[in-house]
């Protein structure tokens, strides 16, 4: 847990390497320290694996202006030693999770990175943020990294290459490590939680006492994002104003300061993720700038430009109050950031994740499943349709249309760029009826599929009338489905 | 941005093209660390010179804010009686830290070396 010394000259971090045995981590901890000129402590080592941690102690970078004093750990990887691998997980301030990267370990590495992901989920706020560092790139067997982001599910993750043994793209993987925990400890301090002391697992020594002697630790409950200071919408500071803009301005990216992103450790861990080297964002004609990455949606308004970093920061932090407040209903890979232009101001971006939505999943459904399965899901979204109106309209609102709903969870999410807070829907968009509803977002991809002739109605329908005892959806999905398919 | 072992090559380009070279790192701006370094000298510490200078550049940053200057930082330069000193920015929040011996070089061929090789750090 971060901490500040006594004497408050160093910031005192923690960093955790985990990851399958036989993954990298004593190997990547030992080339790091062959590069800071340090030697790795490893108490009762058993034939070459880790039995308790790997510990490297590094003093250096700067923290507002005091050293960084980085314990850096390992962590055992065998099953058999998971109570000591969660004690050691419990304490980091940022983890970077080596992986294999063969494809016979894919299985393993997956089921370890999902343990640690849920750990993690459990963990207080602020949690600590994560690099995976993907070692043994140098195998002939090595799937290549977008594979190996599938295969793992490492979109929203910040994604390192490395060959530990030659010690490439260790420091990078520590670099940003770092990062999140600085991250991390200002976020601490900002609530005046950053501890001032000396912590009791300071040096190997007592760390490995405490672990030989130690229970298992309770995992704490897991608390949602914290909402950032409310700032009054009165005094918010206006925009630099439309200017013509001669220079493209640069894209965010995981290497931003401190309080420039939010969320600030998920949000730099999505970044890293984001960044596509030579990507270059366009303008919209309403002078907004954009860039899709078909997996990535950057999105700069033309009004989120502003001349004075104190102003641009108050809009941040307003703009992540309207996050906050909205955290259950938004889909959850989404951050915001603040970028210099190159022209002396600053602008503010929405980075959101591409996600299926539900009318393109209705559309494949069409096209391609049986008609029982086509009424499983059209009863799944119109549900999911209105229970995302009820959630949507609560101010400030939401679009409620098929293409910006996706499914998480079992429920509704919102998938788009956040409006601005000028958006307000149509009047009779609040009042609309429930079945109205559903036939004005679902009407049109059945008509497209009724026009296809994949089945006759009758067979939809027949799908869609089950008794009452079978229904898991409310009575006016189907009524209104059912109305839909009356219409001829 | 480019690994470690492409920065340290790039570096070595740099001080193949000028004489007096001590040591250069280049530093991430927001932790103060090096992200690849190397010194020709056992008692110039580039660790402890990157977070400092990490520093150096941030108020430097804060001075050109507080004077409402809309241009953005490209270097510093700082003559010592017998070193030269460079901060190049690479990137908003990357820089490029060199130091020289006065006595071997001038400051024309090292912005010249630096700027050639520089936009291999991106």
């Amino acid at each position: 847990m971060a901490r500040m010394t006594p004497e408050q000259d160093a910031l005192v971090i923690r960093l955790v390497y985990d990851g399958p045995p036989r993954s990298g981590k004593t190997t990547s901890l030992s080339a790091l320290a062959g590069g800071m000129a340090r030697s790795i402590f490893s108490p009762q080592e058993a034939e070459g694996r880790t039995q308790y941690f790997d510990w490297l102690e590094y003093v250096g970078g700067s923290f507002d202006g005091i050293p960084i004093r980085c314990q850096i750990l390992s962590v055992p990887g065998q099953p058999e030693l998971a109570a000591r691998r969660r004690a050691l997980l419990a304490e980091a301030d940022a983890l970077v999770f080596v992986t294999n990267s063969a494809a016979e370990q894919m299985t393993e590495t997956a089921e370890h990175l999902g343990d640690l992901r849920s750990f993690l989920a459990s963990r207080p706020f602020p949690r600590p943020g994560l690099v995976v560092q993907a070692n043994h790139r140098d195998r002939p067997d090595a799937l290549p990294l977008i594979e190996l982001r599938g295969a793992l599910g490492l979109d929203g993750l910040a994604l390192v290459e490395s060959v530990a043994t030659e010690g490439q793209g260790i420091r990078e993987a520590f670099v940003l490590a770092v990062r999140l925990a600085l991250d991390r400890a200002r976020e601490l301090r900002l609530k005046g939680a950053l501890p001032i002391g000396r912590g009791d697992t300071d040096d190997p020594g007592a760390l490995l006492a405490r672990l030989q002697t130690a229970e298992h630790e309770p995992t704490p409950g897991a608390t949602r994002i914290a909402s950032p200071p409310e700032v009054p919408l009165l005094d918010l500071p206006h925009p630099a104003g439309m200017r013509e803009v001669s220079r493209t301005p640069r894209l965010p990216d995981s290497s931003a300061p401190s309080g420039r992103v939010w969320p600030p450790i998920d949000g730099r861990m999505l970044l890293h993720s984001a960044t596509t080297p030579g990507a270059v964002p366009r303008r919209g004609n309403d002078g907004s700038w954009w860039l899709r990455t078909g997996v990535w949606h950057f999105h700069s308004a033309s009004v989120h430009e502003f001349e004075n970093l104190d102003d641009a920061k108050k809009v941040l932090l307003y703009w992540a109050q309207r996050h906050a407040g909205r955290f259950e209903r938004l889909s959850p890979q989404r951050c915001l950031a603040l970028t210099e232009t190159g022209l002396g101001t600053w602008r503010l971006w929405q980075v959101v994740h591409a996600e299926e939505s539900l009318r393109q999943r209705l559309r494949v459904a069409l096209r391609e499943s049986s008609p029982a399965g086509v009424a499983m899901l059209l009863c799944a979204c119109a549900g999911w349709l209105l229970e995302a109106r009820s959630c949507f309209s609560l101010a400030p609102t939401l679009p409620c249309r098929l293409e910006v709903i996706g499914e998480f969870q079992g429920r509704p999410a919102y998938i788009g760029l956040l409006p601005p807070p000028s958006w307000e829907p149509p009047a009779a968009e609040l009042s609309i009826p429930e079945v109205a509803l559903v036939q004005r977002e679902l009407q049109p991809l059945l008509e497209a599929a009724r026009a296809a002739r994949r089945w006759p109605d009758e067979e939809l329908l027949a799908a869609l009338t089950l008794p009452a005892g079978e229904r898991m959806w409310p009575p006016a999905v189907a009524e209104a489905l059912t109305a839909i398919l009356a219409t001829a | 941005m480019a690994t470690e072992k492409q920065i340290v090559e790039t570096i070595d380009k740099i001080s193949a093209e000028m004489s007096g070279f001590i040591a250069a790192s280049l530093v991430d701006m927001e932790s103060g660390l090096t992200l690849g370094a190397k010194s020709m000298r056992s008692d110039f510490d580039l660790s402890v010179a990157s977070a400092y200078n990490s520093e150096l550049v941030k108020q430097k940053l804060k001075i050109m804010r507080a004077l409402n200057l809309k241009s953005s930082l490209e270097d510093m330069l700082l003559t010592l009686s017998d070193q030269i000193h460079i901060i190049k920015m690479i990137s908003p929040n990357v820089f490029l830290y060199l130091a020289a011996d006065r006595d071997g070089t001038n400051l024309a061929i090292i912005r010249a070396a630096v700027a050639k090789h520089s936009v291999a750090f991106k």
